[in-house]
C-alpha cells in the first residue's frame, strides 16, 4: 500500500488468518455450551416431578375422599412459599356419573399447567 | 485529474466483498458444525432423553393389533423401546419388557437401539445397565463405554406378573364334601372389568391383556384320593365368557417338570397363561381356566372355583433397581 | 482544490477501524463465556435422581395402601430408616464403585393460616460421619409431598393433625 515497507507481509497474512481461525473457535465454543445450557436449564425449569407428585397427591386424595380444606391450605401455603408456585383445586360432581370433577392448577411463573379428570 | 485514488475505489468494493462474505461465514458456522458442537454435553442431553424413554414411556409397536412391544415377534416391528408398564407409571418397569430388552437375540445392537431408543442422524452407542438392588445382579446391553461418554442414572422398579396359589393344607375349600361325586374340574375365573379397574394404581394392577398369568396349586396330595397314588390331567379348558376358545399360548409344568397333556401329578401344578396378540377377551369378559382330571378312577377331590382378582391374587413386591444409560 | 495525495491512508485506517469494531462486536456479543461446569448438566442429572429415588420411595406397598415414606414417617423414624433407604439408591452405580452423593433432608408443614416451618429431619452427615452441607458445592433440591395422619409418630414441632407435608431434600456431591 502507499508508502508502506512490503517487507514481513508473510507475517501480517498468518496474523490474520490466525486470529480469524480463533474467531472462529469462539464462536464454535460458545454456540456448543449454550446447546448444553439450553438443555439442562429446560429440564431444571420444568416442573414435572412436582406436578406428578401433586396430581398423585391429589387424585389419591379425592378417590380416599380426605382431601379438606385444612390439607387444601396445607397444599396451597407449601406450594406457594416453599415450591414457589400457585396450586389451585377444584371440584364437582358429575350429574349422573359417580364421579368427581377434578381441576389441577400449576403456576410456577415459568410454567402453567392445567388438568381436568374425572375421578 | 489526477487518478491517484482510482485504486481506493478499488480497494473499498473488495474490502466491502470480503466483510460482507466474512459476516456470512461466521453467521453459517454454528450450523454446519451443528454435529461436532462440544460432544460431551450433547452426550448428556442424548443420554438424559434415553433415560426418559427406557423409564417412563411404555413403547410402542408398529401395529395397534399388538397391545404392546413385547408380544411383537420381528424387532422391526418396535418403533420406540420403553419399559414402563404403561403410560403415566414413570419409574415402574414391566418384567416382560426387560427380559425383552436385557435377553440377547431378539434386538440387534446396535441398529435396532439407534433406530428405536437413541434416534438421532448422528450414530450414537449406548450401554444400559440394570442393577438390581436387592441381590446386586447387572444385566447390560452395550459394550463397555471409552473415556469419554455421556450418563444418566434413574431409580426404578421393576414389577414381576402376579400369581395366584391354591395351597392344599390352606384351601380345603376346594375339597369335594363328603358323599358327593367328585366332578374331577377345577376352575379359575378371571374377572376382566374387576382387574381392569383405573382406580388400582399401576404398581399394582394386573391387566391378562399384556401381563402373565400364574396359578399354581401347592400341596396337590391333599386333594388326591387317598386309594389313588397320582392324579391324570387330561384338559385344559380355556372359555371366555363361559364359551370355551382355542388359546394355545399356555405352559404347564406338573410336579416341577415341565409337561404336556394328559400328564400325571402328585405335588404340583404350575400354570402360566401368556398374552397374545389381538387377545381375544374384552375389557368386560371372564376368563375361565378349567383343569379336568381323568375321571376313571377318579383321583382329584378337588373341585370348584377360584377367582382371580386383587384379593386373592398375590404381587411380588416390586424389585428397587438403578438403570444407568451411557451413550457416546 | 484538495489534495487527494493522502486519500490511501485514509481509507486504510478506515478499513483498519472497521476490522478493529467488527472484532469487538463479535467478541463482546459473546462475551459471556460458558466452561461446561457452568451449564448445570450435573444439576439436571443429580435433580433427576434424587427426585426419581423420592418418587421410588413414594411407591404404595400394598393395594390402597400407604407408601414406603409414608410408612417410615408414621413409625416414628429418627431417620434411620428414611437413610437406609434413600441412601443406597443415591449412591449405586454399576460402572464407577460409588458416587458420593450426599443429602439433607427437611420437614417443612403449615403453622397458622400462612405461616411455614421448615424442620431439620436426617442427612447423610448424621449417618455416615461425611461432612454436613457447607454451602459451597453447587446442591439441588427436591421435594415430596407427604399425607401424615394426625398419629404420625414425627417428634415436635410438627403438630399432631391430619395434614399435608413437604419433604424437601437438598443433594450435592461432596
Amino acid at each position: 500500500m502507499a508508502g508502506m515497507n512490503d517487507n514481513g507481509q508473510w507475517i501480517v497474512l498468518m496474523g490474520f488468518l490466525i486470529s480469524i481461525a480463533l474467531l472462529f473457535l469462539m464462536v464454535i465454543i460458545n454456540q456448543a455450551t449454550l446447546v448444553g445450557q439450553t438443555t439442562a436449564e429446560g429440564v431444571l425449569e420444568f416442573p414435572k416431578y412436582e406436578i406428578r407428585d401433586l396430581r398423585t397427591e391429589v387424585i389419591r386424595s379425592f378417590r380416599e375422599d380426605t382431601l379438606n380444606s385444612a390439607l387444601y391450605q396445607d397444599i396451597r401455603v407449601l406450594s406457594l412459599k416453599r415450591n414457589h408456585a400457585i396450586v389451585s383445586l377444584g371440584s364437582s360432581p358429575m350429574e349422573g356419573l359417580d364421579a368427581t370433577m377434578v381441576t389441577i392448577r400449576f403456576n410456577n411463573g415459568v410454567t402453567v399447567y392445567e388438568e381436568t379428570l374425572l375421578v | 485529474m489526477k487518478d491517484n485514488a482510482v485504486v481506493t475505489f478499488d480497494f473499498m468494493i473488495g474490502f466491502t466483498i470480503f466483510i460482507i462474505s466474512f459476516i456470512l461465514v461466521a453467521a453459517m458456522i454454528p450450523h454446519t458444525l451443528f454435529s461436532v458442537q462440544s460432544s460431551r454435553i450433547d452426550f448428556d442431553a442424548v443420554a438424559y432423553r434415553t433415560g426418559v424413554i427406557l423409564t417412563e414411556d411404555p413403547g410402542m409397536p408398529a401395529s395397534p393389533v399388538f397391545p404392546v412391544w413385547e408380544q411383537v415377534s420381528d424387532p422391526g416391528d418396535v418403533i420406540r423401546i420403553g419399559l414402563a408398564v404403561e403410560q403415566g407409571s414413570a419409574n415402574i418397569l414391566s418384567k416382560g419388557k426387560v427380559d425383552r430388552f436385557f435377553e440377547g437375540g431378539f434386538f440387534t445392537y446396535p441398529d435396532d437401539h439407534r433406530r428405536a431408543l437413541l434416534f438421532g442422524d448422528y450414530p450414537y452407542s449406548c450401554n444400559v445397565t440394570l442393577t438390581m438392588m436387592d441381590d446386586h445382579s447387572i444385566r447390560s446391553v452395550g459394550p463397555p463405554p471409552p473415556d469419554l461418554y455421556g450418563t444418566v442414572r434413574r431409580v426404578v422398579v421393576v414389577k414381576e406378573p402376579s400369581y395366584l396359589i391354591v395351597d392344599g393344607l390352606v384351601h380345603s375349600e376346594f375339597l369335594v364334601v363328603e358323599n358327593e361325586t367328585p366332578n374331577q374340574r377345577f376352575s379359575v375365573e378371571v374377572t376382566m372389568d374387576q382387574l381392569l379397574d383405573r382406580s388400582v394404581d399401576p404398581v399394582f394392577s394386573i391387566d391378562p391383556r399384556t401381563d402373565l398369568l400364574q396359578i399354581e396349586i401347592r400341596n396337590f396330595g391333599e386333594y388326591l384320593n387317598v386309594s389313588a397314588p397320582h392324579a391324570t390331567l387330561v384338559q385344559i379348558i380355556i372359555s371366555r365368557a363361559g364359551v370355551p376358545i382355542t388359546y394355545s399360548a399356555y405352559s404347564l409344568w406338573l410336579d416341577g417338570e415341565p409337561a404336556t397333556l394328559p400328564g400325571e401329578l402328585t405335588d404340583s401344578l404350575f400354570f402360566t397363561l401368556s398374552p397374545v396378540p389381538e387377545p381375544p377377551w374384552r375389557s368386560t369378559d371372564a376368563i375361565g381356566i378349567t383343569f379336568v382330571f381323568d375321571d376313571d378312577p377318579p383321583a382329584s377331590l378337588m373341585t370348584g372355583t377360584h377367582l382371580y382378582d386383587y384379593q386373592n391374587a398375590t404381587l411380588p413386591d416390586p424389585d428397587k433397581a438403578i438403570l444407568e444409560v451411557a451413550v457416546w | 482544490m484538495v489534495g487527494d495525495g493522502a486519500s490511501l491512508y485514509t481509507i486504510e485506517g478506515l478499513a483498519a477501524g472497521l476490522l478493529m469494531i467488527a472484532t469487538a462486536a463479535i467478541v463482546l456479543q459473546s462475551i459471556s463465556v460458558y466452561t461446561p461446569g457452568d451449564t448445570h448438566i450435573d444439576d439436571m442429572l443429580l435433580e433427576q435422581l434424587g427426585a426419581d429415588a423420592l418418587a421410588v420411595l413414594d411407591l404404595p406397598v400394598e393395594p390402597d395402601g400407604r407408601t414406603q415414606l409414608e410408612v417410615l414417617l408414621h413409625n416414628g423414624d429418627d431417620g434411620s430408616a428414611f437413610h437406609e433407604a434413600f441412601y443406597p439408591l443415591l449412591r449405586m452405580r454399576s460402572f464407577a464403585p460409588d458416587d458420593p452423593v450426599q443429602y439433607a433432608a427437611s420437614i417443612s408443614f403449615r403453622d397458622g393460616d400462612e405461616g411455614v416451618v421448615v424442620v431439620p429431619y436426617t442427612s447423610a452427615a448424621s449417618h455416615t460421619g461425611a461432612a454436613p452441607y457447607t454451602g459451597r458445592d453447587p446442591a439441588i433440591r427436591v421435594s415430596r409431598w407427604v399425607h401424615l395422619q394426625a398419629w404420625h409418630g414425627l417428634p415436635p414441632p410438627i403438630p399432631n393433625r391430619d395434614q399435608m407435608a413437604l419433604l424437601e431434600v437438598i443433594l450435592w456431591r461432596g
